[in-house]
């Protein structure tokens, strides 16, 4: 970072002092909002000021990267790599070293500014975000999620590139294969309910981090593939439905989605017993549980109160995080948007780091 | 923000691609069309370029067809999966 900020106080000459602090203190509270805005408004100046250029592409490529990493780990619990661009072959005197696999990217000047971020996002996507969740996928599942997950990256910071990413690699490469089109089916199911996306990331994150004794099999491809679809299951639940199984049990991967907080459960205050049934699902080997619920304030207490209760009674047990956010249920065969809070708790003890 | 947890990613300016060209070693085979994409064995131009992959003593050039930036993607991750073992 430190090079960012003497890049920055470079640029700012002339700006004042004052200038200099309001925009380090915004840089402090938000560094990745602040790198994503200085590169947009930077861009101005490449018409003018070629150097401008490489400043522009880094603060934007990084600042619009990091954000969506952020934004992830916001609605995960996973800390997720961001991307620093360095820059090679820029000064004379630099001597060029390529260690084996350090791959370099060329990037354009401003007309290809869409096709810059597109390959940037692609890139950072494949080989950055998403490589410690890609380990036993085979490779139309990590293409698909690959295509995915940029897909939503571009619609979330530049839609300008998103029409250039669709006709260049989503169209082409979901329409070239059955099997990426119909995960790309799967993952969009997922993603509809606005949470289960970043949960499925986040299993596979856990799973990539596994160590494995004997070759990884299809056995585990098959238990991915059982993830995937009870996740697309439950984000197809309408509400109040009882046909979706809560509990997803492999081998390799066991989680589970739980809603405590119903208007009987809450009436009653039927707290203890809703700790029970979590507790009863850790002690039986589970690793990840997501309590689910309502967001209004009796709701989101009730839950509290029995994520409370569970981590009291087994004191392993981590919170990994709590959020609030919109959801989009199906309600009278409707997706409605809703408020929901979610927490993550996680149980360390049971996970086999090391799998025979 | 910690610094660790930022992956460095190296990127070259078309406008620099000649001294990268230079320093290792391929510009003349470059300006004489006798470099091809790893994957699609398409001659490589700073019109299509995409990305240089050293491998042993090597440097391999991807092209900018989305094709060929898919296949690069995955060579690199199984390469480095099977490097680490």
């Amino acid at each position: 970072m430190g090079d960012f900020l003497l890049e920055l106080l470079k640029y700012l000459i002339g700006g004042g002092a004052p200038t200099a602090v309001i925009l380090l203190i915004v840089f402090y509270c938000y560094p990745d909002q602040f790198q994503k805005w200085i590169g947009f408004f930077s861009r101005a100046f490449n018409y003018i000021w070629k150097s401008s250029e490489y400043f522009s592409i880094k603060n934007e490529v990084e600042g619009k990267l990091n954000t969506f990493a952020s934004n992830l780990e916001c609605h995960a619990g996973v800390p997720y790599s961001k991307i620093k661009i360095i820059w090679t072959s820029r000064n004379e005197e630099e001597k060029i070293t390529l260690e084996d696999w350090e791959t370099v990217i060329v990037t354009r000047d401003r007309r290809g500014r869409n096709k810059n971020f597109v390959h940037a996002a692609y890139f950072y996507t494949s080989n950055i975000l998403l490589k410690p969740a890609k380990r036993f996928l085979s490779k139309h599942l990590q293409t698909s999620l690959d295509l995915f997950t940029t897909k939503k990256i571009l619609e979330l910071d530049n839609p300008q590139a998103t029409e250039q990413f669709f006709g260049d690699y989503f169209v082409p490469h979901a329409g070239e294969h059955e099997e990426i089109f119909k995960y790309i089916q799967k993952f969009t199911n997922i993603d509809k309910l606005n949470l289960f996306f970043p949960i499925l990331i986040q299993e596979l994150f856990y799973l990539g981090k596994k160590v494995f004794l004997s070759r990884p099999n299809e056995q585990i491809i098959g238990e991915i593939k059982g993830l995937i679809n009870y996740l697309e299951k439950w984000s197809n639940r309408p509400v109040g439905s009882r046909n979706v199984p809560e509990e997803f049990c492999g081998k390799y991967m066991k989680c589970s989605i739980k809603i405590v907080a119903t208007a009987f459960s809450r009436q009653l205050n039927l707290v203890d017993s809703q700790a029970r049934r979590l507790s009863k699902i850790f002690s039986q080997g589970y690793e990840n549980i997501y309590v689910m619920g309502g967001a209004e304030k009796e709701s989101k207490k009730f839950i509290n109160d029995v994520v409370q209760k569970t981590l009291k009674t087994i004191p392993n047990l981590e919170k990994v995080r709590n959020k609030e956010f919109v959801v989009k249920i199906i309600k009278d065969g409707i997706r409605t948007k809703i408020q929901n809070y979610f927490v993550h708790i996680h149980n360390p003890c049971a996970v086999e780091h090391i799998v025979d | 923000m910690k610094e660790e947890e930022r992956k460095s990613v190296k990127a070259v300016h078309e406008r620099d691609l000649d001294k990268l060209l230079t320093s290792i070693g391929i510009k003349n085979d470059f300006d004489a069309g006798k470099i091809l994409c790893k994957f699609c064995k398409k001659i490589i131009t700073k019109e299509n370029v995409y990305s240089f992959i050293p491998e042993s003593g090597v440097v391999n050039v991807a092209c900018d067809e989305p094709k060929c930036i898919l296949e690069f993607n995955f060579y690199v991750a199984e390469k480095k999966k099977n490097e680490k073992g």
